[in-house]
């Protein structure tokens, strides 16, 4: 690379290494992952019983450490409880929308074929249909419940996926060395999975954590909407919904479900720019 | 007269502003090596000097420091630069500016990504005469009409307003070798003029520039020894950063002193099969 | 004249196929669990009322003859009736449209004002310490969903502070809050975009030319930098204006704004499927025609765009 080329190459006001932002994103996620993994029980209480002598104790007493709500349910074993619910939900949905979106993004980079037409011409199409009202109407005929929720969101967000993994496979497909293999008349699939697959993997890494952040901030805006997780049960979503009735009185109702949610955002986001500057 | 005149010109990583590197290195580390080191050479008006080199060997880099475009994180580490007579060290930033695109002026390797796609041909040139010789914008449009006329590209008062996107390649070149001799200035600097273009085309604009010398001094930037036997005066070779050969250009091409540079020219005999690099005068 | 019928075409052509798309997904996401009829007449419907509506909407033919007769009274915009009030679908939803329109123009003006300052500040790379507060505080907005934000706002501005009603249509005080909402959901990934644009108009080699006919930093800014990367920056705030759909329906609930994407989810919650299918086709289309006329928009500033008019010079390079 030339001296000058080098001298230019700055992204945008990266100051710190890019490992910083890939170190803390990882290891917040993967605290986050243990926590969901110990589950709810670690509370010391349980996210559903009822106890209306302790209703609206406030964060940081004794026995209840971020508080109780208006039945008096302790808002640490809610909150673990919502993390399990939201992860796994954006989970799921993540990767049955980068399933969906990668198999069919591969059909679509093959130009020849009338599916990888159509499937180009949907893709197109879908980048200005608002997918959220789409999952509503879902929601509505379907019903909610964790795997309806799950699965819903996975079908309606796989064109993100397919339009980056088209685009990829579109400019490896034309490099030499996939038209090399392809002489040597390699089998499709294993052209797919020894050639093609790899070089996907450095984008599709950066996407899904941005993806898994939009999955989770769906979900919960779901539940909020009362769209979501069925009432009663203890997600983030949901807890905000409920808090909007005490915001007088109790506002860390609000404010200990809007934490988590950030939190886990935020970290989602953190790892997907790390990876972003790592790899790109 | 001499226009230029550089005296051990060092070029490097400015300290304070190591690129790429994380904080975590410890600060008591020597700087690394300059990029260009101890380069001394002067050109005279009307006088054409060819910097030859392969590619890294930082002679963009001279060009940039004396033209005053050394990219953030790059500046002169020693030596002078000193442009009719002006030592450039001892000069305002305000000043320095002043000199780019009048008493210097630019040409560039890549016409189509040097043109602003969103702005004409004409855009440029009308803001370089307003800025330096304070025209009206009026009449600033009829002199780029004029400068349009005189590198030769048809029909200059539609190409005025024509977008970059809408000329050729060759025409493009033409468009900028008309903005960096707008102002008349001393020192042309042409940075691989012709790399980007068909071979065709190379040699009209070669003729262009050479035809628009007058009492300019221009540095004929290039990695092709043929365009600077054709083209130069006097030719300095570059190796990493370093001046390894400057003389005559015939002596330097037929009697070259450094290995460097008697690889070099071998290469091109080799291509040329083992005729001597051709010295033709261009038309101009 | 010829290229402009063709492009116009094209794109009626592209908006047929965008309402056939979703009239079809919306006909076979009504069969989807089986008996549309239950689904149509609600949840506590009795087997006459069931029937009874398996019988105005034609659901016990075949179903060739149903999707015929659905497209039918589609193209003649027949969306059927409200189940919750009679009324009919389309009209339902076309008068909650103008609220909506009000509220998606305010934050998406709200989340300019906001964005290209900042964008152009933060990527023009002056202020140091600053800088690097500020990139990191459009980092973690960016984290917020929109109604945790809307939440936020609301407590503090509302019910601490009381200076902003937090529920409500009523003149523009009440439009502040939510309309700062919905921004909220666009605003921090629409700085980032137009900072990196910025950021890498000045890297360009035709910010090195404006440098070497003596620009200053300012005048390469402004003059050079500024509207190659505002125009390149349009389109990706084009792609982002579909998001603000997202933001109508969660924020439009939150604070009672009687607009489309409030019904859409009082619908659902009451399962009024007319009008979902009406809410659904009106904002597909909509967000079609505004993505157009965006597209409109750039293709008349951006002469890269143009490129159908070339300068006839003559071949003598």
């Amino acid at each position: 690379m030339s001296a000058i080329a080098e001298a230019s190459a700055a992204s945008p006001g990266s100051l710190r290494s890019s490992h910083w932002e890939l170190w803390v994103g990882g290891i917040l996620l993967t605290g986050i992952v243990v926590l969901a993994l110990l589950g709810p029980g670690i509370a010391g209480h349980d996210a559903r019983f009822v106890d209306l002598d302790h209703r609206f104790v406030p964060p940081f007493s004794t026995g209840f450490v971020l508080g109780t709500d208006q039945l008096g349910r302790d808002l640490v074993a809610r909150i673990l409880h919502g993390l399990r619910w939201s992860f796994a939900t954006a989970l799921c949905a993540t990767l049955l929308a980068s399933v969906i979106g990668t198999a069919l993004g591969l059909l679509a980079a093959r130009s020849g074929s009338l599916l990888g037409k159509t499937i180009r011409q949907v893709t197109a199409l879908a980048q200005s249909f608002p997918v959220f009202v789409l999952a509503i109407s879902l929601v509505a005929v379907v019903g909610n419940g964790f795997v309806a929720i799950a699965a819903i969101l996975g079908l309606v967000t796989w064109p993100v996926f397919c339009r980056i993994v088209q685009a990829e496979a579109q400019s490896l497909f034309a490099r030499e060395f996939v038209m090399a293999a392809e002489m040597l008349r390699m089998s499709s699939l294993r052209l797919y999975v020894r050639h093609i697959l790899p070089g996907l993997v450095a984008s599709l890494s950066v996407v899904i954590p941005f993806h898994f952040a939009d999955m989770l901030i769906a979900e919960s805006a779901l539940s909020f909407l009362g769209i979501g997780a069925p009432l009663g049960a203890a997600t983030w979503g949901n807890m905000l919904q409920e808090s909007r009735s005490y915001l007088l009185t109790a506002p860390w109702l609000m404010l200990v479900p809007a934490a988590a949610v950030v939190s886990l955002v935020i970290s989602a986001n953190l790892l997907g720019d790390g990876l972003r500057r790592r790899l790109a | 007269m001499t226009v230029v005149a550089v005296e051990d010109l060092s070029i490097g990583r400015s300290p304070s502003q190591p690129i790429g590197r994380s904080p975590s290195q410890p600060s008591g580390r020597s700087p690394p090596q300059p990029i260009v080191q101890g380069l001394s050479f002067a050109v005279r008006a009307g006088e054409v000097l060819g910097i030859i080199g392969e590619s890294g060997s930082g002679k963009t880099l001279t060009a940039y420091a004396i033209a005053g475009l050394l990219p953030a994180g790059l500046k002169t580490l020693g030596g002078r630069i000193q442009i009719e007579g002006r030592a450039l060290a001892e000069l305002h930033a305000d000043e320095r500016r002043a000199l780019a695109g009048s008493r210097i002026g630019m040409i560039f390797q890549d016409p189509l990504s040097s043109f602003n796609p969103v702005r004409t041909i004409g855009s440029l040139l009308i803001e370089s005469g307003m800025r330096h010789r304070r025209l009206s914008r009026v009449a600033a449009r009829r002199q780029a009409i004029a400068a349009l006329a005189a590198v030769r590209l048809p029909d200059p008062a539609t190409t005025v307003d024509a977008y970059p996107h809408q000329l050729s390649g060759g025409q493009r070149q033409r468009a900028m070798i008309a903005v960096a001799r707008f102002n008349d200035p001393a020192l042309l600097i042409a940075d691989e003029p012709t790399t980007a273009l068909d071979a065709t085309v190379q040699l009209q604009i070669l003729a262009l520039l050479k035809g628009s010398l007058a009492s300019s001094a221009l540095i004929l930037i290039s990695h092709d020894l043929r365009v600077a036997a054709s083209m130069c005066d006097r030719i300095l070779v570059m190796h990493r950063g370093r001046c390894v050969e400057q003389g005559d250009a015939q002596q330097v091409l037929q009697t070259p002193k450094h290995a460097y540079t008697q690889r070099l020219i071998a290469a091109v005999e080799t291509l040329t099969e083992g005729s001597a690099p051709a010295c033709q005068a261009v038309e101009a | 004249m010829n290229r402009m019928a063709l492009a116009g075409l094209r794109w009626l052509r592209e908006l047929f196929l965008l309402i056939l798309g979703t009239t079809t997904a919306l006909f076979f996401l009504l069969r989807l669990t089986g008996d549309p009829a239950v689904v149509l007449a609600g949840a506590d419907a009795t087997d006459a009322q069931i029937q009874a509506i398996r019988s105005e909407y034609g659901l016990d033919r075949g179903l060739a003859a149903q999707y015929t007769s659905y497209i039918v009274s589609l193209a003649r915009l027949d969306f059927g009736r409200s189940l919750a009030d009679g009324t009919p679908a389309l009209a339902k939803a076309l008068t909650a449209f103008p609220a909506s329109l009000l509220l998606a123009g305010l934050a998406m003006l709200t989340a300019l004002i906001c964005a290209i300052p900042l964008g152009v500040w933060l990527g023009a790379r002056r202020g140091g310490v600053a800088r690097t507060i500020v990139r990191w505080l459009v980092f973690t907005l960016q984290g917020f969903p929109g109604f945790v934000v809307a939440l936020l706002l609301v407590q503090l501005f509302a019910i601490e502070l009381t200076w902003l009603p937090a529920l409500g249509y009523a003149g523009p005080a009440s439009w502040i809050l939510p309309a700062v909402s919905v921004a909220s959901f666009l605003a921090p990934k629409l700085t980032r975009m137009i900072e990196a644009n910025v950021f890498g108009a000045l890297d360009s080699p035709y910010v090195r030319t404006a440098r070497a006919i003596g620009a200053s930093d300012r005048e390469v800014l402004w003059h050079h930098a500024l509207p190659n990367a505002l125009l390149g920056a349009a389109s990706l705030v084009g792609a982002q204006f579909v998001f603000i759909v997202t933001g109508l329906v969660i924020i439009e609930t939150l604070f009672a704004w009687p607009g489309i994407g409030w019904l859409l989810v009082q619908s659902t919650t009451n399962l009024d499927f007319p009008v979902v299918q009406a809410i659904t086709l009106v904002t597909v289309t909509t967000v079609f025609l505004i993505n157009s006329l965006i597209e409109l928009v750039q293709y008349r500033l951006d002469p890269r765009l143009r490129r159908h008019n070339p300068v006839t010079l003559e071949a003598q390079a």
